[in-house]
């Protein structure tokens, strides 16, 4: 049965129940309204960027659910992601944070770990200037303060 | 002039999930970004496990450095592990006290590990990780260095289950239990003896032993401190008897001998204030001796582990016999935390217990005489392991189990009530309620704090309830429930169902209720306008804190005004919630009713298919409620309409008051 989805910019999407609900947020709208052919709106995700998580969504309908892991392991990679998702992710940054910021709200958990993957991959190896540099970021540090918490925090440090 | 950096939009958390995919040398070059990632990473920085990059000896030598800053100790144990424990007292100052008077400031050079430590005061422990059997004489070697401490936390190893069982619904019956017998058995290597624990420390009041189980003493002279054994008090009775020295040769009690010790030994009176435990610990503690040496448990969690705990539970201890023991022994618990149901195994009225499971009957707990009207246990099937041998339950003895009360036809109750008379709290962390349990909390009318939040987590893993007894799936929590307990508690403060709602037709008064109760819900309407009336809610003069969600079936603004009208006679409300909520915010559709809420500090909206209120109640409610401190707002995706909504905000001196969440 399809969902019709409705975007901020009132754009509707009509989509398989079945890839709808990788998203949680609307799995559980669906289960709390029961059923019915009212479209569901998403108020605060855009058309551009609801096409894009369709996509993702269309693309993994077939997905095993995603067992949730309560450790924080601190050993998590972010090299594993795939060929498909990698090249998903290939879009300029400010579609990169709303698909994050899209995939939070929805709750779909496997896009919301490529996109921080993504992003992850994006720092590393960069020094702070290089990370302030690629994201656009003010440095609000003085230059005392820069120096104090690298003093204190050196143990960390790659040497 | 800088612009916005599309990153800044993210949020704290996700930004932290990015982090987490990064190593600690990179992490330190994300502290000095800027100061909102300094204040992300830092946590994350100190959460490492420190042997990735460092040392044991770089590791301690830093820690050394700036041990007069540790305030909070959480340590993970991964074998091996002895030398740890020379290396933690290395850590703990003499003098604990003076910890405390030291405080943050610009003098302080070492003070950085304050905001994310691992490592508490010495009176407040935290370890978690694997402690094997052989260490644990080290163990308690170390803990009675340490008598001043009041907590203890000893979170070891989880129970690991195959991953594949999440994915599917659990399997039932016993072949469920065989699984996870031998999934314990398997998996559950941590030991404590819980005597000893508590004779070394006699200064606990807060002691959490999620994940530990319990073996019986092996070395019955183990070295313990004298003070701490001569300092708890000792109840001598007709029991009363010195301290056996009897044992095997290999220093173990045999079952028998400590059978009979332990009806012989003398109680002796812990200061516990709270008590959390896995049902593991009850897989084998004696758990009627241990509660009678409690008497002053103010606080009681149960806990277990993942979703299989409704069917290990009653595999491992007996729910009449924990129920008697928590009527006789614990009367001072107000506090009751559950991680899954709400012991439905405590409320056992005599005809449920036919029910009993297979194995429940088999123990031989039964032969205490307590349960006479249980009919006789069918053959319980061959199971992998050995439990009864392993349940050290059955050494239970009728001296414990009778002293006070006459329970000899006791078979349960149907109501927590006369169990835990002055329970004014309900926590179900993990929100697995079934709506058969749920319904002890209306009848529980004297509780001030329920918290039935229902968790993401057990909406994905757990979409149904196993009834326990009746190994069949059960409905969760309805909405009429929630109502019900709104309607009936006339003394909760707080009430805590966070995704979870009341769907509008559980709220509306039908037809009858309407002529008996006309006066009440009543909206003030324009002439001739069209009236809803919802039931009553008894905890409105009281209720302080409310997170909850509203259904309604369409636009139809008398039923929005219904539902904010509800909430606009809360008149003790300070923070209020809505989570998973289409009710719509509008002035027009009775968002107004907030205005006569003369404590409201917070507002928080989340999950809701309406975004943003209009500019014309944003601002209204921001003027109004002059209470009004916060007011969070779930706008994750909306850049346009954060910026918007602050701006309104700002534009009327009230910037503060509005939180991007």
């Amino acid at each position: 049965m399809p969902v019709t989805l409705t975007s901020l910019d009132n754009q509707e999407f009509k989509v398989d129940k079945e890839v709808a609900e990788r998203s949680i947020l609307i799995k559980n709208m669906i289960e709390d309204v029961g059923e019915s052919d009212a479209p569901i709106p998403l108020p605060n995700v855009s058309a551009a960027v609801l096409t894009k998580v369709i996509e993702y969504c269309e693309h993994h309908r077939n997905d095993p659910v995603q067992v949730q892991d309560e450790t924080d392991d601190p050993r998590k990679r972010s090299n594993d992601i795939e060929e498909w998702d990698m090249k998903f992710m290939q879009v300029d940054q400010e579609m990169l944070f709303e698909i994050i910021l899209a995939a939070n709200y929805l709750d779909i958990k496997p896009l919301l770990d490529v996109g921080c993957k993504t992003v992850a991959n994006i720092i590393k190896g960069k020094t702070p200037e290089e990370i302030r540099k690629a994201f656009n970021i003010v440095n609000d540090f003085t230059p005392e303060e820069e120096a104090q918490i690298k003093k204190e925090n050196e143990w960390a440090e790659d040497r | 002039m800088a612009t916005t950096a599309a990153i800044d939009r993210i949020p704290a958390e996700t930004l932290d999930h990015v982090f987490s995919y990064l190593n600690i040398h990179q992490i330190y070059r994300c502290l000095t970004v800027s100061k909102f990632w300094f204040e992300i990473t830092i946590a994350r920085l100190y959460s490492f496990s420190p042997d990735m990059v460092l040392t044991r000896q770089d590791l301690f030598d830093l820690f050394y450095k700036r041990r007069h800053h540790i305030r909070h100790a959480a340590w993970n144990c991964s074998p091996p592990f002895n030398d740890h424990f020379r290396e933690i007292e290395s850590l703990l100052t003499p003098d604990p006290s003076k910890l405390r008077q030291l405080r943050r400031g610009q003098d302080d050079e070492d003070d950085t590990l304050t905001p994310a430590l691992t490592f508490s005061t010495v009176k407040t422990l935290m370890f978690e990780g694997k402690l094997i059997d052989d260490m644990m004489p080290r163990f308690y070697e170390f803990l009675s260095k340490v008598p001043s401490l009041t907590r203890l936390e000893l979170q070891f190893t989880e129970v690991h289950v195959a991953p594949a069982f999440f994915n599917q619904p659990p399997p039932l019956g016993m072949a469920a239990e065989a699984a996870l017998l031998t999934g314990f058995e398997t998996a559950a290597q941590e030991v404590i003896d819980l005597w000893t624990l508590l004779d070394i420390l006699p200064n606990l009041e807060h002691l959490n032993l999620m994940g530990c189980r319990y073996v019986p003493r092996a070395e019955p002279a183990m070295a313990v401190d004298n003070h701490a054994a001569s300092s708890s008090t000792t109840i001598t009775g007709p029991n009363a008897a010195t301290e056996p020295s009897a044992a095997t040769s290999n220093g173990a009690l045999s079952p028998k001998i400590r059978n009979s010790t332990r009806q012989n030994m003398p109680r002796k009176v812990y200061r516990l204030k709270s008590f959390h435990f896995s049902q593991m610990l009850f897989a084998s503690v004696d758990p009627v001796l241990l509660l009678s040496q409690l008497p002053d448990l103010d606080e009681l969690g149960v806990h277990s582990s993942r979703y299989f705990r409704h069917v290990v539970a009653h595999t491992f201890y007996d729910p009449v016999i924990f129920a008697r023991a928590l009527r006789l022994h614990c009367p001072k618990i107000t506090h009751l935390v559950v991680e899954d149901w709400l012991p439905i195994c405590l409320v056992l009225p005599a005809t449920a217990s036919s029910t009993l499971p297979a194995t429940a009957l088999a123990q031989e707990v039964l032969s205490v005489g307590a349960t006479t009207v249980i009919p006789t246990p069918p053959e319980p099937p061959a199971l992998p392991v050995d439990v009864t041998a392993a349940q050290p339950i059955s050494v239970i003895s009728p001296d414990y189990l009778h002293d006070d009360l006459d329970l000899v036809d006791y078979n349960g109750e149907d109501s927590l009530e006369p169990i835990l008379p002055l329970l004014t709290t309900l926590e179900c962390p993990r929100g697995i309620f079934t709506a058969e349990d749920f319904e002890q909390c209306y009848r529980l009318q004297h509780l001030v704090e329920i918290d039935v939040s229902d968790s993401r987590d057990a909406d994905r893993v757990l979409p149904f309830v196993i009834n326990r007894w009746r190994d069949r799936p059960q409905t969760r929590i309805q909405s009429h429930h929630l109502q019900a307990v709104l309607e009936r508690c006339s003394k909760l403060k707080d009430f805590r169902a966070t995704h979870r709602a009341i769907r509008f037709e559980d709220m509306v008064l039908d037809q009858e209720e309407e002529n008996d109760d006309a006066e009440h819900s009543r909206l003030v309407l324009g002439e001739g306008q069209q009236e809803l009336k919802t039931r009553p809610w008894a905890c409105e003069a009281t209720l302080e804190y409310l997170s909850i969600g509203f259904i309604l079936p369409s636009a139809d603004k008398y039923a929005h005004r219904a539902v904010w009208s509800q909430l606009g006679r809360l008149q003790r409300i300070e923070d209020l919630s809505l989570v998973l909520t289409n009710l719509i915010p509008s002035l027009d559709h009775g968002m107004t009713s907030l205005s006569l809420l003369p404590r409201l500090k917070r507002y928080s909206v989340a999950r809701t298919c309406w975004g943003f209120p209009e500019k014309e109640a944003a601002l209204w409610i921001a003027t109004e409620c002059r209470s009004l401190e916060k007011w969070r707002q779930d706008c994750l995706r909306s850049r346009e309409m954060v910026v918007q909504t602050k701006s309104w905000f700002e534009g009327i001196g009230k910037g503060k008051l509005w939180v991007n969440k």
